[in-house]
């Protein structure tokens, strides 16, 4: 079975997780054995065809559900045996997150969906903070907006800002471009590589669009619920390919692909 | 949180619009309840008569009949330091006729002696003051019966006619009631216990407070068994059912206000645990990024308190109103005295907005346990369709509130016997509706499983859309299913309870009702042994007369709990009782009910364990006990006993000492109508009677019933309005929100005809369920009632309540659900499906 390799430096690592939703006789089998690391200051695509338990690995990532088994270490403090209240501290402080659609309050102005998950931490955001962030991601004139008033783009944005704002260890993004037009996805994915060259941020992202992925530094494939590879330096047409072929070939396993 | 809460109440104000208006109607409610236990309380009743005196001095009130005071008190209270006159009151019945007829309510103790006018400030018009054989009369009483000074009057006096002039008119302020003042002579006369006062007024010498003047005067007076009212509790010796009334109106305000706070806790965790699903996106993504399910909890709980905070503000300038209409009603008709002055102060303002902040908090406490459980991954799907809503503490209540709703009925069914097993039904009804509120999701469930083939059948594909979302979004259907069970639940068990009740007490008098006719007194009563002369008028066979008052029997219970429960005493005349008295005997006889003697009903006897020719300890409406023997027994339905005793013995310990009716049987071969013609006759000659056949005396009956009975009418009426309320914004909710859901369907072609088709086999689907569990709920309440009353499980009364609740049920529902509904459709699809 393939696997990644890991390395001392990364943020998040998860070591031979395995998901099964249901009862264990009867249940699907989302994540079978996957054990991979997200290197510091990388920009990291998981891809997979559906079904292949991408956005379940994203998740056990990112303590927003508990593997079955195995173990997830962020910052290399082990996650999986973290109850409720901690692991959402943890998502609170360590890391951030920008989802495909519904990413902000639609009752709060774009300066305080930004402050959120500060102010849920008890705290005030740092003064010029909030402006920082805002600026990185260019939504300085729209401070007093509300989201129904914002564009998708603009709205992802600020979901940037967010994720920025707590200076998280990781960015998690679940098809985080998903529901934009291909212009502004570019401008998206820009904005999360700067914040990985510039930022020193660290980010990982689920997607299937071999478009988006070739923004990243590195691609890793699942099929199954397995590791089955990774591209580093990849190119839209290399990665479009391979998922061609994960997808004929179905749920059989692949090799390794590089 | 406090912020993100006050920005979401800003920005989803409508979505917060039915937990405001379920808590104000419920704050509104409690507060008027208030009001009421507050008058109640109180019992206020300012002094017309007696308004000038500072302190007025009576003898016990704590009885069914008042105890009189020695008159050589009198002149022991004139002695005590500050007073400055003592003034006996000596009231009794009298009434003026007009053309033979009594001009005032009969009732009412008018007459008086004329000493007693200075107590009540009367100035005399016109005229002088009454010499013996004289009277002075009230301007209103005097221009009803159109007389004036000089004239001549009949006035029956305790029963009795006789004939005055008319001395002088008098008049005062703010006296309401009639007044005829006699002069001593005359009083010593009709008085027959001439050393005995009803009360006596005392006034303070200049300087002295009426308070000083009452610790000064329960010091002299310490070893009198006296009672000392100042203030607005000296009312109290005119009107006497007022304290009675008063604590009538502290039960009703308290099981009503009850019921209001349990509906609006209910109904508040019904719409918060509606918004909270709706809200699951929300929820998910404040989970995600590092909300805690504290955090969660405490927004909701802010939110909703906000809401409640606004809502006891809203309530508070109707609360009053309300608090005095309900009163107004009750005094009209005839629970509370009119006499009773209104309170509402602060207090019952105060534990409003106390309990809906309170009730605001238990629903928000409730729903934040779905609210906190959101999982944090649900923010990344479209929609969560189907969630889990077991949880061991929603399993551990719903058994805690199905077992208490159990014990309950039980208890009502086995121990509570008669009207009193209705207090118990109104928290049972609640109970149930609460564990199967819990349990709403699972039952959602069954009833899909039931109504899924009938529905399919009659409605095509609506039908099965309708099944399909049913099924799917359970916690969404029985979150609407739920205020439809309680509305159809409450209102069917709260409408039979009062016809089952009234039928009942119907019953129980209608089928011991004996005699042929009755001569009923319409001057305040009138002396037993009129009976005789009764007894030899052509055609009458028996004739007992009825002297009615109250009274109970001494035992260890009441030795031990000093709670006495007084049962009514009748005092009936030996001869004849057998055939006429309203009581179906099982053994002895009537005709023994001569001096010391009792007769019960078989119930009563075994419950204190006593057995014909017994002596038992038999205490009087003025509290005087004596030794009786149990001469004979009767049967009588649960909660209907009474006792029977000689009327020569009930008649010197009650507050007039006058018989209120004569039963008579006609002799055999006499025809009622001759008999009435004869009775009729009778009471021509002796103004202040009246003759009532069986249909009259029934229809009496029936209408002396009916004046509690409609009260209870109008209170059950409010709280089922309210639940109707909370009903309908449930439905409107939930239906608005699905605009989204509609816009995908019409996009892919459905048409708006197709949409409303679906929603109505949707609203037929949980009205259908509601009213199922509905009428289960109202089962566990009346059967167990019904059974307590007359050992039959089924209620009684008309089908077409039942009908009626159901009808409006389906009715509201389907406009509840159909009219959101079109609303929705009016937004084009397009802009419909793409703004959140």
């Amino acid at each position: 079975m393939a696997t990644s390799r890991i390395a001392v430096d990364d943020v998040v690592r998860l070591d031979a997780v395995r998901k099964v939703y249901g009862n264990s006789r009867t249940g699907v089998v989302a994540l079978d054995s996957v054990s991979i690391g997200f290197r510091r200051h990388t920009f990291t695509a998981v891809m997979g065809p559906s079904g292949s338990g991408k956005s379940t690995c994203l998740h056990c990532a990112a303590g927003l559900d508990t593997p079955t088994s195995g173990s997830v270490t962020l910052d290399g403090r082990e996650i999986t045996k973290l109850g409720e209240r901690e692991l959402t501290i943890l998502r609170r402080e360590r890391i951030g997150f920008v989802f495909q659609a519904f990413n902000l309050l639609p009752a709060l102005t774009v300066v305080e969906n930004i402050a959120l998950p500060v102010r849920l931490a008890g705290r005030r955001p740092r003064r010029g903070a909030v402006d920082t962030v805002l600026e990185q991601v260019g939504l300085s004139e729209r401070r007093k907006h509300r989201p129904g008033e914002l564009s998708g783009g603009q709205q992802q944005r600020v979901a940037i800002a967010r994720a920025l704002i707590t200076q998280p260890s990781v960015i998690f993004g679940d098809e985080p471009t998903g529901a934009l037009d291909a212009y502004t996805a570019l401008e998206i994915l820009d904005l999360l590589r700067q914040a990985v060259r510039s930022g020193g941020q660290t980010v990982v992202i689920v997607t299937h669009d071999p478009v988006v992925a070739a923004h990243a530094d590195r691609v890793v494939f699942l099929a199954g619920g397995r590791f089955v590879g990774e591209i580093l330096e990849p190119t839209a047409q290399v990665l479009a390919e391979q998922m061609i072929k994960l997808g004929t070939q179905g749920r059989t396993p692949a090799g390794q692909v590089s | 949180m406090l912020l993100l809460a006050l920005r979401t109440l800003r920005y989803r104000a409508g979505g917060f619009v039915a937990s405001f208006v379920a808590l104000f109607f419920g704050t509104v409610l409690v507060m008027a309840c208030g009001g009421l236990m507050e008058t109640g309380i109180r019992t206020a009743v300012p002094p017309q008569r007696l308004v000038a005196a500072d302190v007025v001095v009576t003898g016990d009130q704590s009885h069914p009949e008042p105890i009189r005071l020695d008159a050589t008190l009198v002149t022991r209270i004139r002695s005590v330091p500050g007073v400055a006159d003592a003034v006996p009151d000596v009231s009794f019945p009298a009434a003026l006729l007009r053309d033979g007829m009594p001009v005032t309510d009969g009732d009412q103790q008018i007459g008086h002696a004329w000493a007693s006018a200075a107590l009540g400030r009367y100035g005399i018009r016109d005229g002088a003051a009454p010499a013996e054989h004289e009277i002075a009369v009230d301007t209103a009483t005097a221009t009803r019966a159109g007389v004036g000074v000089g004239d001549q009057v009949d006035v029956v006096v305790r029963g009795t006619p006789a004939r005055f002039r008319v001395s002088g008119v008098v008049s005062a302020d703010q006296i309401i009631a009639g007044a005829l003042f006699f002069a001593e002579p005359d009083v010593a006369r009709i008085v027959p216990a001439g050393d005995q006062v009803d009360a006596i007024g005392v006034l303070a010498a200049p300087g002295f407070q009426s308070g000083q003047l009452r610790d000064a005067l329960a010091t002299a007076l310490k070893d009198t068994p006296t009672t000392l009212l100042t203030g607005d509790e000296r009312g109290l010796a005119e009107f006497a059912s007022a304290a009675d009334g008063g604590e009538t109106m502290i039960v009703l305000a308290g099981v009503f206000g009850g019921l209001a706070v349990l509906v609006a806790i209910f109904v508040v965790a019904s719409i918060l645990g509606l918004s909270v699903q709706q809200r699951q996106q929300e929820m998910a993504l404040l989970r995600a990024i590092g909300g805690t399910p504290g955090q969660l909890r405490r927004l909701l709980l802010g939110e909703t308190m906000m809401i409640g905070l606004l809502a006891a503000a809203a309530a508070y300038p109707f609360g009053r109103p309300v608090g005095r209409f309900l009163f107004d009603q009750l005094a009209d008709g005839g629970v509370a005295p009119p006499a009773i002055v209104f309170h509402q102060g602060f207090v019952p303002t105060l534990v409003g907005s106390a309990v809906t902040m309170l009730t605001a908090l238990l629903a928000a406490w409730a729903a934040g346990w779905a609210a906190a459980r959101t999982r944090p991954t649900e923010a990344l799907v479209e929609a969560g369709l189907q969630r889990r809503w077991v949880s061991w503490p929603r399993i551990l209540f719903a058994v805690l509130f199905l077992a208490g709703g159990m014990a309950l009925t039980l208890v009502t069914a086995l121990v509570m016997k008669g009207p009193v097993a209705a207090s118990t039904a109104g928290p049972t009804a609640m109970l149930w509706a609460t564990g199967f509120a819990l349990l709403g999701p699972g039952l959602t469930r069954v009833i899909v499983l039931v109504l899924y083939v009938p529905l399919r059948a009659m409605c095509g594909l609506s039908g099965h859309l309708a099944l399909l979302n049913a099924r799917t979004r359970r916690i969404r259907t029985a979150g609407m299913i739920m205020p439809i069970m309680l509305a159809t639940g409450l209102a069917t068990s709260l409408l039979y309870l009062q016809t089952s009740q009234s039928e009942a007490a119907d019953r129980a008098y209608t089928e011991n009702l004996r005699a042929d006719a009755a001569l009923v007194s319409t001057a305040g009563g009138f002396p037993v042994n009129l009976v005789r002369s009764v007894r030899t008028l052509p055609g009458v066979g028996q004739a007992s007369a009825v002297v009615n008052s109250e009274g109970y029997l001494e035992s260890e219970e009441v030795a031990e709990t000093g709670y006495r429960e007084t049962v009514p005493l009748q005092g009936i005349t030996a001869d004849g009782a057998d055939r006429t008295a309203p009581v179906a005997l099982t053994a002895g006889t009537l005709a023994d009910l001569r001096g010391d003697t009792v007769a019960l009903a078989t119930t009563s006897a075994r419950h204190f364990g006593y057995e014909l020719g017994d002596t038992v300890p038999l205490w009087l409406g003025d509290n005087t006990r004596v030794s009786a023997k149990v001469v004979a027994l009767f049967a009588a339905r649960h909660g209907f006993e009474t006792m029977l005793a000689p009327a020569e013995l009930v008649a010197p310990h009650t507050r007039t000492g006058l018989a209120q009716e004569i039963l008579v049987r006609a002799a055999p071969g006499v025809a009622p109508g001759t008999l009435i013609a004869t009775l009729a006759d009778f009471a021509a000659d002796h103004p202040g009677l009246r003759v009532a056949g069986q249909d009259t005396l029934r229809s009496a009956h029936a209408e002396q019933e009916q004046t509690g009975v409609w009260i209870n009418y109008l209170l059950a009426f409010m709280i089922i309005c309210y639940t109707v309320i909370s009903l309908v914004n449930t439905l409107i909710v939930a239906t608005a929100e699905r605009r989204r859901e509609f816009a995908v369907q019409r996009l892919i072609g459905t048409t708006r005809g197709q949409v409303l088709g679906m929603m109505s086999a949707e609203a037929v689907l949980v009205v259908v369920g509601g009213i199922i569990l509905g009428t289960l709920v109202s089962i566990t309440t009346l059967v167990p009632f019904n059974l307590a009353l007359s050992d039959s499980p089924l209620p009684h009364g008309p089908l077409w309540i039942y009908l009626a609740v159901t009808g409006s049920a389906a009715a509201l529902t389907l406009l509840a659900t159909l009219l959101p509904t079109l609303y929705a459709l009016r937004t084009p699809p397009v802009a419909a499906s793409t703004t959140p």
